[in-house]
């Protein structure tokens, strides 16, 4: 079995982010710049071409190539080491499961997870995993817009 | 007996004709059109078409009745989920699932599912009964 990865940054504040899509890509750069040390991990090594130009080499970002939902996959992107936990791929289940590996398995404190379906956040919660839903925040935001 | 299934493939497809022989009553929610329409071709209007991870799409199905839900697609994420919403939001008595990745197996016990199916571990141990008796070989180091 491969060693779990180690942290770049010794002391900083410590993530795995599943998905390096358009959102995963956006927080990483975010959460980089406020010095977090950052593992990421997706099934397509091309997706991690969406970071910010240098996160990887400047040692900002662990590009791992892999499956977030195997728990033998994240324990190689130590995620067990990790504090905070976001789930954030382009497919609902696939975060969902990931999320609970990370919560019920590898006992990560603070985990994220996207899930789009508003009706699955109530269950989610209960689970004690942040669920946040893309739709739901959306159509909020329009229909303020739309009422103002 | 209420059962309601996600996945109208092979394993799906021909459960719901058992249960139907034997008298249950039963919907098979996929989200491949062809898939339901030759499950409706031999069993009837009892399909519905989408996203078994939808909450809104297993309302559909009647969820809300379901004693047993299985999950019986290819697809172990849709099939946790799928269990998961039945359990915890619709009520559903028991959930059973198949396990494609072996290693998901002891997960889904841990996360409530109360019947999992690992086929690829029973084909295994069949294999390893069947072998006993020629050369070794520990089908544990071929994983």
């Amino acid at each position: 079995m491969l060693p779990a990865l180690n942290w770049t940054s010794p002391g900083s504040r410590r993530a795995v982010i599943m998905g390096c899509g358009q959102i995963g890509s956006s927080i990483a750069g975010i959460l980089a710049e406020d010095g977090w040390s950052l593992h990421m991990i997706d099934l397509d090594p091309a997706a991690f071409s969406l970071l910010p130009a240098g996160m990887i080499n400047d040692g900002h970002v662990v590009a791992i190539v892999g499956d977030g939902t195997l728990e033998s996959d994240l324990r190689k992107s130590s995620t067990q080491d990790a504090e905070v936990f976001v789930a954030v791929s382009g497919k609902d289940a696939r975060n969902a499961l990931s999320a609970q590996i990370a919560k019920h398995v590898l006992q990560v404190k603070t985990v994220i997870c996207r899930v789009n379906d508003p009706a699955s956040k109530e269950m989610y919660e209960q689970f004690g995993i942040v669920t946040v839903s893309a739709t739901a925040l959306v159509t909020d935001m329009i229909l303020r817009a739309a009422r103002s | 007996m209420y059962v309601v299934i996600l996945g109208a493939g092979k394993v799906g497809f021909a459960l719901a004709c058992w249960l139907v022989a034997s008298d249950h009553e039963v919907a098979v929610i996929d989200w491949d059109p062809s898939r339901c329409a030759a499950l409706e071709d031999e069993l009837g209007g009892i399909s519905v078409v989408g996203d078994g991870t939808d909450a809104g799409v297993l309302a559909r199905a009647g969820c809300n009745r379901a004693d047993i839900f299985v999950g019986a697609s290819g697809v172990d994420e849709d099939n946790l989920i799928a269990c998961q919403l039945a359990r915890h939001r619709f009520g559903a008595l028991k959930t059973i699932s198949l396990v494609n990745i072996p290693e998901h197996e002891a997960l889904f016990a841990l996360l409530g599912i109360d019947v999992t199916v690992n086929a690829t571990d029973m084909i295994g141990g069949r294999l390893r009964e069947e072998l006993s008796g020629a050369a070794i070989l520990d089908l544990g180091d071929m994983r």
